[in-house]
């Protein structure tokens, strides 16, 4: 059954003063259309979302994903009914939960009691349903001893902690998520992210939107990729983030050389992108296993190494080499550099090549991103985030790296 | 409209014990604002328009003849100050959830008359020292009442769907309240208004509800049924009129603010 359909909606926005107008800019902007009647022409506005279609079943998780700025935003907020498509039609049926900014319908002044209960009702449920909920969601926020407080006096943490609980205690039939799960602590968001699994195991709808890649592939059925608000790509959720990854990669590496890249148009997943080709050219980074082949697969717990060569046409003095490691969703892993280990180059120029060896590789199954960063007296020559490598591993794993370990076990 | 008032009589309540709890938390004096305001500006009356002035009273006490219309029109200025206002600074609200944006005006107004009733206590009071007699008139304030309510709720509603394009609605407002205060009759009897004005006096509802008021609470006689009939139909079309105004562009409001 069909519970959210969004059906060839667009949505634009005006462009400049939004909103924020006097009356005088009003009737100065009417009588210039007096003088020079016509349509508002179409470089006024902005289209957050053009043309869109899509569905989402009850029982399914559809994700959606993008650049800034793509769309995805507008499009929750259209679903949530807090604004209006300027064309296409939308429906939603059953009873919505919105995991949007959770604590948006928070008064500062009032204690943590007073706004569960004005939470609740602003999301819809009422007040004896809220009088029945109210141990278990002050119970699953964890602020028992913080309730009576007024929440001004709470932490961002805490915030998201009580909005959560009032917001998941809606039972919702469709759920929009957001990204706002991000703040909290670790313990507190894997407890989230239970209470939304248990929720879309009983089958309802699910849109979540988020940058993060890993919890995309993780919760959602089916992805939406939108690029300047239309969809550019719809499917499986591995297959479509691992498009948007390789292509926000390329629009990294191909979008010419000589000086920062406009950072604007990419997502800067893997930090600042310099290839100044005066000072460092002629790069070449690889990564390369036990053998010394090269590679882009490799196992966690693997001795590997990576390779580097480059030519300096003019002398560095004071240079450091530097590699950083990302998660293909932008998580900065670890890095390593020169200076750091106190590898002391003198001022040197022509052809320069190396490598970096790494023993039992600590990273967990994935696709991680490496940079390769040379330097001159702290100041950055070059820097590209462009080796993509996968991480594969077939025994069970747990948390963020693997330990160099070994057991040591006596018996009596 | 009448079943989004039972579907979301929940929420209001909870807006409306919102805007009451906060109004007065961290202030010494709390709810003792609520009849600070009508009760200085009786002084001031007393003093300026009584005393210096000598307005004439009708042979009533002039504090009494004053409080007597200061405390509903505390309630009508108190409540355009805080719902007009209501959606501009509800907007973050008003971006993440939706739910019937009118909620926000008329829980304004809703805590307001909480203020208005407990100023009801000293105006009780105030009966009994001055002596005045308590008729079966008294039992027109339930309609005039239910028409200001109907007024203040209709300016409201239009007024705060317009603050949220234009703000020039919130810095005319003091102002605006300040000319309505010396059109309508507080501070002087309307009997002083000329007879050939008196008709377009009265096409102003706060005229005819304060006057009905007066005369139903420290006269002792009925309203004077034809203004407050003017009242009443001024206000309801208002109403109406303000309340689709309101419904056609509360969609907009997360788009402009």
């Amino acid at each position: 059954m069909t519970a959210i359909s969004f059906d060839h909606v667009s949505k634009r926005y005006r462009k400049g003063l939004m909103g924020y107008r006097t009356l005088r800019e009003d009737i100065y902007g009417l009588s210039s259309k007096l003088i020079r009647p016509g349509k508002d022409s179409d470089k006024d506005f902005i289209w957050a979302l053009r043309d869109v279609t899509f569905k989402v079943e009850k029982g399914e998780t559809l994700g959606i994903i993008g650049p800034n700025g793509a769309g995805k935003t507008t499009a929750l907020r259209l679903l949530a009914g807090i604004t209006k498509p300027t064309d296409g039609s939308i429906s939603v049926k059953g009873r919505m939960g919105v995991l949007i900014e959770l604590h948006a319908g928070f008064h500062p002044e009032l204690t943590g009691r007073d706004n569960v209960y004005l939470n609740g009702s602003i999301l819809g449920m009422s007040r004896s349903e809220i009088e029945m909920k109210y141990d278990a969601i002050v119970e699953f926020s964890g602020l028992e001893d913080f309730i009576s407080t007024p929440v001004k006096r709470y932490s961002s943490g805490m915030l998201v902690r009580l909005g959560f609980s009032v917001a998941i205690h809606v039972d919702p039939e469709v759920l929009l998520v957001d990204e706002v799960l991000a703040v909290g602590d670790y313990a507190f968001q894997s407890k989230c992210y239970n209470r939304i699994d248990r929720l879309r195991e009983s089958g309802i709808a699910t849109v979540f939107v988020s940058h993060n890649m890993e919890r995309i592939r993780q919760y959602c059925d089916r992805v939406l990729l939108l690029e300047h608000g239309s969809i550019v790509r719809q499917g499986p959720a591995d297959e479509v983030c691992e498009h948007y990854v390789r292509s926000a990669q390329q629009r990294i590496t191909s979008a010419g050389s000589g000086q920062a890249l406009d950072t604007s148009s990419i997502p800067r997943l893997y930090g600042p992108v310099l290839l100044d080709s005066e000072r460092v050219q002629n790069v070449c980074f690889k990564l390369v296993d036990a053998k010394g082949e090269q590679t882009h697969r490799i196992r966690t717990g693997d001795n590997v190494a990576f390779r580097f060569s480059f030519e300096a046409p003019a002398e560095i003095n004071d240079m450091e080499i530097a590699i950083s490691f990302y998660s293909q969703d932008g998580r900065y892993m670890t890095g390593v550099n020169t200076r750091a280990d106190e590898v002391v180059f003198p001022a040197i120029q022509g052809h320069i090549s190396g490598a970096i060896r790494i023993e039992k590789l600590a990273l967990h199954p994935g696709e991680y991103v490496a940079a390769f960063v040379v330097l001159k007296g702290g100041e950055l020559l070059y820097r590209d985030p462009r080796l993509l490598f996968a991480v594969e591993y077939e025994k069970p794993y747990w948390g963020l790296f693997q330990l160099d370990h070994g057991w040591q076990i006596e018996v009596e | 409209m009448i079943g989004g008032a039972i579907r979301y009589r929940g929420l209001l309540y909870s807006l409306t014990r919102r805007e009451i709890q906060v109004r007065y938390t961290q202030s010494v004096l709390g709810i003792a604002w609520a009849i600070l305001q009508p009760l200085a500006l009786m002084l001031v009356f007393t003093l300026v328009f009584s005393a210096l002035l000598k307005v004439p009273s009708e042979g009533i006490p002039y504090p009494i003849f004053a409080y007597s219309a200061l405390l509903p029109w505390t309630f009508f200025s108190s409540s355009l100050n805080r719902a007009i206002p209501s959606i501009e600074t509800n907007a973050p609200l008003i971006r993440k959830i939706y739910f019937p944006r009118v909620l926000f005006p008329i829980s304004s107004v809703l805590a307001t008359f909480v203020d208005f009733l407990i100023g009801a206590v000293i105006l009780i009071g105030m009966m009994f020292y001055f002596s005045v007699s308590f008729t079966i008139n008294i039992l027109w304030v339930a309609p005039i009442l239910l028409i200001q309510i109907v007024f203040t709720i209709a300016i409201c509603l239009f007024a705060s769907a317009i603050n949220a394009y234009y703000r020039d609605v919130k810095y005319a407002l003091p102002l605006i309240i300040q000319v309505w205060m010396y059109a309508s009759p507080i501070a002087y009897p309307a009997s002083l208004v000329p007879e050939w004005l008196r008709t377009f006096y009265f096409l102003n509802p706060m005229a005819g509800i304060i006057f009905g008021y007066r005369n139903v609470l420290v006269k002792g006689l009925p309203p004077d049924l034809s203004y407050l009939s003017i009242a009443a139909a001024g206000s309801l079309f208002l109403f109406i009129l303000s309340y689709f105004y309101f419904k056609r562009i509360e969609m907009s409001f997360a788009d402009v603010l």
